[in-house]
């Protein structure tokens, strides 16, 4: 598979910050890196540094509080959602929100992939990557985790 | 103690005043944890096949849940509250497996904004050693009626036509009974064992 640019889900954490040199390596592509800020605080301090030293080209940064809360948190309190009776769903309802972003940005920034840090075993690569497909199905997806 | 103020089912204010969604969530996220709500330890099933093992913690959802639940207890009619219930489980599913963006969703919130039009009022609650205990709940749309409720006399609820509607209502439980009495048919219903209890 040919990259040339891709943009990366990145928290900044072990695993995100070990992708960027890996996609480079591997597909000598550019890495454009997206943190999303829902409110994590502290954890995005010194997160551009971080990731330009790792080899990203770029970090966006991008608030997505307000929006969070408006048309993902209170839609699904409407809802009363509950899933197992116990869980509300905290993490699965703020994927869609940041898969969005990144396409949107990975098409403002003419890439021709999208890379993120979840499992083969998990749900959040189901989430990512159905939104991926809702929004722009044509960009390729690197997983290098699974 | 706080109050939380919901118009349209969506919170808009606490203890009188009025704030800032984003603002709204973070200092109930606050305030919660302070009080130890909203911490799960749940064993779940993953779309992918295997159950987990997870510890959540989620104060101010927590907070908003109970006290929305308890807005729409007192506004919305029992048969809507119900449906409501059976969709809950289906969105919460929906959600979990990445399906946020498919028409199927959107499809059922938009019957989920129909169901909040009235879900407005105040609702009371006390945050205490990890519980969230509802304390009270006020809106102009209740269908709440004292006078209905208790069990004195009224003008618009007749005593005597419970006696008809429960002779209708449990028809298919004395034609069974009748049935099995007059013959053949063995009782559906063993009867206990009084031995086995023991008397002094």
């Amino acid at each position: 598979m040919k990259v040339n640019k891709v943009v990366l889900a990145y928290s900044g954490g072990l695993d995100t910050s070990i992708i960027i040199p890996w996609l480079k390596e591997n597909y000598g592509c550019e890495v454009i890196a997206v943190a999303a800020d829902l409110g994590q605080g502290a954890e995005l301090d010194g997160l551009e540094e971080k990731a330009l030293k790792t080899g990203a080209g770029k970090l966006y940064v991008e608030d997505l509080r307000q929006q969070f809360v408006d048309d993902f948190l209170f839609p699904m309190l409407k809802s009363g959602a509950v899933y197992e009776g116990k869980y509300l769903l905290g993490t699965s309802i703020a994927r869609p929100l940041i898969a969005r972003r990144q396409v949107e940005i990975a098409e403002k920034e003419g890439a021709d992939a999208l890379a993120h840090g979840c499992t083969g075993k998990g749900n959040d690569q189901v989430r990512f990557e159905l939104t991926y497909k809702a929004f722009n199905p044509k960009l390729k997806v690197i997983a290098p985790w699974r | 103690m706080i109050t939380i103020e919901f118009v349209q089912g969506i919170p808009v204010g606490i203890n009188g005043e009025k704030v800032n969604s984003l603002e709204l969530v973070m200092r109930l996220n606050r305030l919660g944890g302070e009080n130890g709500i909203g911490r799960i330890d749940i064993v779940e099933n993953r779309l992918v096949g295997m159950k987990s093992r997870g510890v959540y913690e989620t104060p101010g959802g927590t907070i908003l849940y109970a006290a929305h639940r308890e807005l729409e207890s007192l506004v919305l009619a029992a048969d809507i509250l119900r449906y409501k219930d059976e969709l809950a489980s289906k969105y919460a599913a929906l959600i979990y497996n990445g399906q946020w963006y498919t028409p199927l969703r959107q499809s059922m919130e938009a019957f989920i904004e129909k169901t909040q039009e009235k879900i407005t009022g105040t609702v009371r609650l006390k945050l205490y050693k990890g519980n969230c205990i509802i304390e009270g709940r006020k809106s102009p749309y209740s269908l709440y009626r004292e006078d209905l409720a208790t069990f004195g006399e009224d003008d618009i609820y007749e005593q005597k036509d419970a006696e008809g509607f429960i002779n209708l209502f449990g028809l298919p439980s004395k034609v069974k009974a009748m049935i099995e009495l007059e013959g053949d048919v063995p009782p559906h219903y063993e009867h206990p064992d009084y031995s086995k209890f023991k008397r002094d």
